[in-house]
């Protein structure tokens, strides 16, 4: 791996939504660079394209133009299947809503991502996710269908998930939004721990000074770019 | 295709537990209708055929019609003629006994027996009726029809002179066993036969107007000078006879013909009969095609959310396209094969509720006639089919719109 080149690069990034007649251009050429292992808070107002760059930045939407390259990688232009292979080797979406896959308990929710892995669920894949749930302290609800969880404990299981591929970028939108204070930071606390240690960078979006506070760099998106370094 | 992808369509289908049931059962019904109309029908069919075969000959063999030859016709012109047929002689089979021993060392033949046929008119009284005259070696009497089975009064035993009825024709000439009535030939002779033995075989026209008389009698009555008009056999592959009566035409230079050309009237039934069964299956299919689609097309709808974190983490459109298909495919597969069982049940429980105190049962239903491998296949076919657009909905819905806007 070159050090001298960051994890992610984004250069004049532009999306525009079209919206029957309507034009929105959300994201007016945006530059971003983000260190691998950063533990970076993305701000902005509501509306203001937090989630539109989090989506862009994860694949699961096409930008209007610009470049991005993740982890030496460009993306842009990639097919869909190369996009979706991607997406499972190297990221990782911790989603404010939609936090679990409801049919399956805790621990298939944290091993999901080994199963679509080309090499499927191996034992390290299983050893790894366990030691992933202890970590974010849920051991003890590892055979609990992920319904019959709370919102916080739903939250760390989500993240161990994020992280269960190892990924280099986890992407995480809003992650706190619908948590408590305790349950927040009890998060916000989780996720640097783990960004440190894995040397996994987080992107993480909120409207919340106090949880952004927690992180080691705050940007901020205003008018479609990047604000500050 | 990957074995998450098998995983979630299976716990999909156990996790929405209640509308899997429902459709499970929709499923079941429609081929608890189908496999029991399959056995309905070919019970049905077997019973027709084996009714129809039981008292008949599978294949006959008969001298061939020798028609007047016609002279040239001239170049250009077309002939019209009429054929009337020789009415003073029947044709018949002159050294038919080196045949028939041919014939019963032939594997596929069952039974054989040589006959004369001609008619008749049987005199008691002031009353003359006409009857159908068979001459049969004593020997092979039942070859053909059983008579053991069908005899109602006397005996099977027939001997010079002796005549076999059926109880219509009995009551209509007001005799019984012992009692003798005389018989004119087409031929115009004459002899007074007894009464030997009174039969029912099924059918109304053998009942009534068939007489059954040893073969050297009915071959003086009928001017035969020892030879038969006939050969008639029974096959162990009743299916197989018209391939045998086209070899056998071929052997012996004789016409031959099979009981499937002769009945027309009953293969029109059993096709008629074949369609209105085909019809319901379709049908049945159908419900089939039409449930599995709604609702997997709703569970498309209902897991959105779902799918675009499912695509998040990497799985691609054509696994969640393969994750619907297959929860088609194993509702159709166990579906169906819930059926097929209930369906068997079913017919078993209507044979017991319907069997009579001869334990025979009222309804043609043979449990065994119902397709069922074929039903499982294609129910699972049609609803595999019939989650092909729902799988694709569920491809297609857009991650992002599905996490986001909810
Ligand atoms: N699919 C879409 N079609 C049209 N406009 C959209 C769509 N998604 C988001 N927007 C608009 O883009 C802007 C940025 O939205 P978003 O990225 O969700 O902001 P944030 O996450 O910072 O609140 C908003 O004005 C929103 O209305
Ligand atoms: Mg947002």
């Amino acid at each position: 791996m070159i050090e001298a080149e960051p994890l992610v690069t984004v250069r004049q990034l532009v999306k525009t939504y079209r919206d029957a007649e309507i034009e929105t251009q959300v994201l007016k050429g945006l530059d971003l660079d983000l260190e691998h292992g950063g533990f970076v808070a993305l701000m902005g107002t509501s509306g203001s394209g937090k989630s539109t760059l989090l989506t862009v930045l994860g694949t699961l939407l096409r930008p209007t133009s610009g470049s991005i390259r993740i982890a030496g990688e460009e993306i842009v232009g990639l097919s869909e299947k190369d996009l979706t292979a991607f997406r499972n080797r190297t990221l990782g979406f911790v989603f404010q809503f939609h936090h679990l896959l409801p049919d399956f308990t805790a621990l298939e929710n944290v091993l999901f991502p080994t199963w679509v892995a080309k090499r499927g669920e191996t034992r390290a894949a299983r050893r790894y996710a366990e030691e992933l749930l202890a970590r974010v302290g849920l051991s003890d609800r590892a055979r609990y269908r992920s319904t019959k969880l709370s919102g916080g404990q739903k939250q760390r299981v989500a993240m161990a998930r994020a992280l269960v591929n190892r990924p280099q970028l986890v992407l995480a939108d809003e992650p706190t939004g619908n948590l408590d204070r305790e349950a927040s930071m009890q998060l916000m606390d989780l996720m640097r721990e783990v960004s440190h240690e894995e040397k996994t960078c987080f992107l993480i979006s909120t409207h919340d000074a106090e949880i952004a506070s927690r992180c080691d760099r705050t940007i901020h998106i205003v008018d479609g770019r990047i604000a500050d370094g | 295709m990957r074995r998450f992808e098998i995983k979630v369509a299976l716990r999909y289908l156990r996790s929405s537990g209640l509308q899997t049931l429902l459709i499970l059962a929709g499923v079941a019904i429609g081929i608890v209708a189908y496999t029991f109309m399959a056995a309905l029908i070919n019970g049905l069919a077997v019973r027709l055929t084996d009714d129809v075969i039981g008292s008949i000959a599978h294949v006959i063999l008969e001298p061939r019609e020798r028609l007047p030859r016609l002279l040239d016709k001239p170049e250009g012109f077309s002939a019209l003629v009429a054929v009337q047929r020789s009415n003073e002689k029947r044709p018949k089979i002159e050294g038919w006994r080196p045949l028939v021993e041919r014939l019963e060392g032939l594997p596929e033949i069952t039974a054989i027996s040589p006959q004369v046929i001609g008619n008749g008119f049987f005199q008691r009284g002031e009353k003359v009726l006409p009857v159908g005259i068979t001459g049969v070696e004593p020997a092979r009497l039942s070859a053909i029809i059983d008579f053991e089975d069908g005899l109602i009064r006397g005996s099977t035993r027939l001997g010079s002179g002796d005549v076999l009825i059926g109880y219509r024709l009995a009551d209509e000439l007001g005799v019984t066993t012992g009692q003798r009535a005389r018989l004119r030939s087409e031929r115009g002779r004459e002899r007074t036969l007894t009464v030997r033995g009174i039969f029912d075989i099924g059918s109304a026209n053998a009942n009534e107007r068939l007489a059954f008389l040893d073969l050297r009698t009915a071959q003086t009555l009928l001017e035969l000078d020892g030879a038969v008009t006939q050969i008639a056999m029974k096959v162990d592959d009743i299916y197989a006879a018209p391939r045998l009566a086209e070899r056998l035409a071929g052997d012996t230079g004789l016409e031959a013909k099979d009981w499937i050309a002769e009945n027309e009237r009953l293969q029109g039934a059993l096709r008629a009969q074949g369609t209105t069964g085909d019809l319901i299956k379709v049908f049945s299919l159908l419900t089939i095609l039409i449930g599995v689609a709604s609702v997997l097309l709703l569970a498309a709808v209902r897991r959105r959310g779902e799918i675009g974190i499912m695509r998040s983490m990497g799985v691609s459109q054509g696994s969640i396209r393969r994750i619907f298909q297959l929860q088609g495919f194993f509702i159709g597969l166990f579906g169906s094969s819930l059926g097929a069982l209930g369906g068997w049940l079913f017919c078993r429980l209507l044979m017991e509720l319907t069997v009579k105190p001869d334990g025979s049962t009222a309804l043609p239903l043979d449990p065994a006639l119902g397709e069922y491998s074929t039903a499982i296949a294609f129910a699972t076919a049609c609803a595999t089919f019939a989650a092909i657009l729902p799988a694709r909905a569920a491809a297609k819905i857009d991650p992002v719109e599905a996490i986001h806007h909810d």
